[in-house]
């Protein structure tokens, strides 16, 4: 499981519709809640913009998603994908075992048994993580990381 | 000149060993805070402030001015060296610093131009603030809500510079940057708007967490292509003595720097724009002008343009500060803070009544560009081991820091869910060659463009020409804009009928 | 086995290390442990940035607290997302957390969001505020009268001022004055010195503003007060020429008081409430406070402890929800 086999997708028709629906519900939104123009005062509403903007999007997307009808759609590696796939088992990890150890187990888990580093790599490259973490973000910066519901009940609240 | 005695009375303030030592401790603490992902110079300043009740106020200022501005020295080092913009003024730098870094194996000569032309637009941007002075902040006053309309739509055409070889990706993607950066609450009617009933999304996206996602998350994915590449990018060089600049060098950074630097100062004394808006704005200037290699495969013009204007924007919005107690930013107003807590009253009598302090504080900003520019010529190779690191140990550092940075930069998960995000959309849209720097200049300047624009209609009562040409400023600026704009329909129009061939261009 | 216990007790002292926890003495009352954030919605420079500097200053200049108190500015979303974030803190920071909390944030607050005083632990009530119109030293209008005779040909004027409360004052005003939101428009700034920025440029007519913020400006001459949006004059020097809107023939005074208070996330334990309301209380008895804040910047000094702050701000919340027709 090297993840370089390549899928072929058509994201290259797939982006303009992304963009289109975008725009289309900014749209609506923009045109149903607040209008364009506030006609008592003369003056733009909140919708204003967006809606010029959106009705661009709108425009911009059927230009690009003509233009992309002669692309043959690209190809895509699973293994690109292990990094989001990685940074969600993080976030799980920190929502539930808090955020120091959940760095811990990542880093052991991507360099050791992802990469197959050495012991001596991995160790390393977690304790450079944890200096970031601790020292310098926790203790001098002050920020008070997720410390996971595992945590919160050994903290008792 | 009388500002000049007075520069010269501000370095004999400046100069006892207790300024000089706050304004080296200032400089180092600075770079750090400014290398860090997510923790701008806002939070930065913020979190010195305390540190220096005790001190006398010109210390305490002293100290904090050179930590806000180092601070723009050490944003280019994670942006050159892992292309993650540690703050958004340093999201062009890393678009010309990491590939002249990486592809161009010259890091040591990245780092340094983008030093050098930190401390020439530094410098620029002090002069500018000393000649000029108060008038400078005068100045900025003058740009009103329709000036301001204008002056951003002249900004905002810039995209059209930096969308490259596909405009319509560009704009498709510029203007899903719009959007999502009018997520939020509406300033002007106080109402929740594109919210889809989601509280977070009530305080609209965040910058810096949409910055590091779209830059160095994407970055991050793209990276796995490469992670076992045996060969490391960089492998000799790594010495002080390797990292030095040509004569050629100089003379491509030069010019860059000082238009950028004196544009910068500009921008940086307007209400609100800052020091981003500078380098991007200064970045699309130097696409006007020559480069030798183009704008984003790593040309020391480009970093140079982003450098030095972001350094001149820091010190160009102390003018406003100073001379008026009105705060260019949102670092601006925690230093204003500060005045106040040390029993200083900014405001339009601070340089009459407090001249030691107002010139004290501007001298000092001269030393610590030195005194920046000295360390970070001294921890170039310490930096540069990291590229000795391989490509498949960084890739799980990196994601470290873009969790922390994301996180700190809101103090909650929202900034990774959102990082995370913009990392997935980033990585596929440039797969799919859209560049997504314009994206990050629309989403940075059109919440600027609407609130000052609708400003300007709620003033003039609706009427559109009174905004375009209700003002000197406001009609120079129209002209440039309809010369920006009609400028390509021209050229293809002429070179369509013969009557104009254009040159190869090197931009 | 005895090793298995070693590594659970180090494990949690490492928690607590990382974590910070919070002192809480064996009688139930609490003293800070960890840095204080005072979290202020809106930009430094303004009323509410400078009630807050004067708070802290008061605090720690007479030994009332020796915690170290960081300002933390959180403007996003109209101010919306500070207060969510301070109302949702929970554990030691929780503690550790107060914001300043005024009549012009509870407003937008009750009008755009779901949050509600019930979110937080009110801890006191200290001072009442209200504002005056300034000209610039370039603008159009001199005079209040000027302004009215403007007004009265059918020309447009233009206030730039702040969110919140000024709003709600400049609402009044146009009611009182029976005039249109196009004929006396409104620009609403982030801050005040925001709106004064446009006002000295001339940008704007006049600024709607509390005195605290305009102070410097009007002693450096650039702006002046033309009318007070109070029952009676200002008392101090430099704002007692401003008239009240009764002075002129015709209109009745407005008046919309803005009080100024600190509140904690709902999740502040009892001992840390009572610490910061009696620190709170103590502040208002100095003289740092009384003289350097109070009637410098013209206000009225009224203190509320936490109980009878949060049956003030209970009151205020029922009365202004009905008057916007939202439930409560």
């Amino acid at each position: 499981m090297n993840g370089k086999k390549t899928v072929k997708l058509p994201t290259q028709q797939i982006l303009p519709i992304i963009g289109f629906i975008v725009g289309l519900v900014f749209f609506m939104i923009g045109m149903g809640d607040f209008g364009f123009w506030n006609h008592n005062t003369h003056t733009p509403t909140e919708g204003f913009f967006p809606i010029i903007i959106a009705v661009g999007l709108m425009i911009f997307s059927v230009m690009a998603f003509l233009q992309s009808l002669k692309k043959k759609g690209e190809e895509y590696k699973a293994l690109n994908w292990y990094v989001p796939l990685g940074f969600v088992g993080l976030i799980v990890g920190v929502f539930v075992i808090g955020t120091v150890p959940a760095v811990i187990v990542f880093e052991i888990l991507w360099c050791r048994f992802y990469e197959k580093m050495s012991w001596k790599t991995t160790i390393i490259a977690t304790i450079f993580c944890l200096i970031i973490v601790i020292p310098i973000f926790t203790m001098w910066l002050q920020i008070d990381f997720p410390i996971g519901i595992i945590g919160n009940l050994i903290m008792g609240y | 000149m009388e500002n000049f005695a007075w520069l010269f009375h501000g370095f004999g303030v400046v100069f006892s060993l207790q300024n000089l030592g706050a304004c080296l401790l200032g400089s180092i603490l600075g770079l750090i805070v400014g290398a860090m992902p997510g923790i701008g110079s806002l939070a930065g300043v913020a979190l010195l402030l305390p540190l220096t009740y005790k001190f006398d106020p010109t210390t305490a200022i002293i100290m904090l001015g050179a930590l806000y501005y180092s601070n723009m020295y050490g944003g280019a080092f994670s942006a050159i060296l892992l292309n993650i913009p540690g703050d958004s003024p340093a999201v062009l730098t890393a678009v010309d610093g990491y590939p002249m870094a990486t592809v161009k194996k010259r890091p040591g000569q990245a780092l340094m131009t983008a030093n050098a032309s930190s401390c020439i637009g530094g410098i620029i941007g002090m002069l500018i603030l000393v000649i000029l002075g108060p008038a400078l902040a005068e100045l900025g006053l003058k740009f009103g809500p329709a000036e301001m309309t204008v002056l951003l739509l002249v900004a905002m055409t810039s995209i059209g510079w930096l969308v490259g070889g596909n405009p319509v990706q560009g704009l498709l993607l510029s203007f899903i940057g719009i959007l999502i950066a009018s997520i939020g609450m509406d300033v002007q009617t106080g109402r929740p708007r594109f919210d889809f009933g989601n509280i977070y999304l009530l305080g609209g996206v965040e910058c810096i967490p949409f910055v590091i996602g779209t830059v160095g998350f994407a970055q991050l994915m793209q990276l796995m292509d490469e992670k076992d590449n045996k060969v490391n990018a960089v492998t000799d060089k790594l010495t002080i003595r390797g990292s030095m600049l040509t004569a050629h060098d100089w003379k491509r950074l030069t010019p860059p720097s000082i238009r950028a630097g004196v544009m910068g100062t500009f921008v940086g004394v307007l209400p609100g724009a800052g020091a981003t808006a500078a380098s991007f704005l200064a970045y699309a200037m130097q696409k006007a002008f020559k480069s030798e290699e183009p704008l984003g495969t790593g040309a020391i013009e480009g970093i140079a343009a982003s450098e030095s204007a972001n350094n001149a924007a820091a010190a160009g919005s102390f003018a406003p500060l100073l001379a008026l107690g009105i705060p260019g930013s949102g670092t601006g107003a925690v230093l204003l803070g500060g005045l106040m807590m040390w029993g200083l009253n900014p405001g339009p009598l601070l340089f009459t009544n407090d001249p030691d302090f107002a010139w004290g504080l501007i001298a000092s900003l001269f030393i610590s560009n030195i005194v920046a520019l000295a360390i970070s010529l001294g921890i170039i190779p310490v930096l540069l081991k990291i590229l000795k690191v391989p490509v498949r140990v960084m890739i799980p550092i990196i994601m470290i820091v873009c969790f922390v940075g994301a996180y700190a930069s809101t103090y909650s998960m929202f900034g990774v869910f959102v990082m995370l995000l913009a990392g997935v959309f980033g990585y596929l849209f440039e797969k799919n060659g859209y560049s997504t720097s314009p994206m990050l200049l629309a989403f940075v300047l059109a919440p600027l463009l609407e609130d000052n624009m609708r400003k300007a209609f709620i003033g003039t009562g609706g009427d559109i020409s009174e905004v375009f040409f209700g003002s000197g400023i406001a009609i120079v600026l129209t002209t440039v804009l309809i010369v920006i704009c009609a400028f390509p329909v021209v050229r293809t129009i002429l070179t369509k009928t013969g009557a104009y061939t254009p040159k190869k261009k090197s931009a | 086995m005895k090793r298995r216990i070693a590594i659970v007790a180090m494990l949690i002292v490492a928690m607590a290390v990382f974590a910070g926890g919070s002192k809480e003495s064996g009688d139930g009352t609490f003293t800070p442990s960890r840095d204080v954030t005072w979290t202020v919605t809106s930009n430094p420079g303004g009323g509410s940035d400078i009630f807050t500097q004067e708070a802290k200053n008061a605090m720690s200049t007479n030994g009332i607290s020796d915690a170290n108190i960081v300002i933390d500015y959180v403007t996003d979303g109209g101010g919306e997302v500070g207060r969510l974030n301070v109302s949702r803190m929970t554990g030691p920071r929780a503690d550790h957390t107060i914001l300043t909390f005024n009549s012009g944030d509870i407003m937008p607050m009750l009008a755009n969001t779901d949050n509600r005083i019930e979110n937080f632990t009110p801890l006191a009530v200290m001072a009442v505020d209200k504002q005056l119109l300034f000209a610039g030293d370039i603008t159009k209008y001199q005079s209040w009268q000027e302004v009215l005779d403007a007004l009265a040909a059918g020309e447009r004027v233009v206030i730039a001022g702040s969110k919140g409360d000024d709003i709600e004052t400049y609402n009044a005003l146009i009611k009182e004055l029976g005039v249109s939101q196009s004929q006396l428009a409104y620009t609403t700034n982030d801050s005040t010195s925001t709106a004064i920025t446009a006002l000295l440029g001339g940008h704007v007519d006049l600024v709607l503003g509390k005195p605290a913020a305009a102070e410097q400006y009007v002693l450096a001459g650039r702006m002046k007060p033309i009318l007070a949006l109070s029952n009676e004059r200002f008392p101090t020097e430099l704002f007692k020429d401003a008239p009240t809107l009764g002075e002129f023939e015709g209109y009745n005074n407005v008046e919309v008081p803005v009080w100024r208070g600190v509140v904690g996330p709902k999740a502040m334990s009892d001992a840390a409430a009572d610490y910061w309301t009696e620190c709170l209380r103590q502040v208002s008895e100095t003289e740092d406070w009384q003289v350097g804040y109070i009637q410098r910047n013209a206000l009225i000094s009224q203190f509320m402890d936490r109980h009878e702050a949060a049956e003030y701000m209970k009151q205020y919340q029922v009365d202004y929800l009905a008057k916007i027709g939202k439930d409560a």
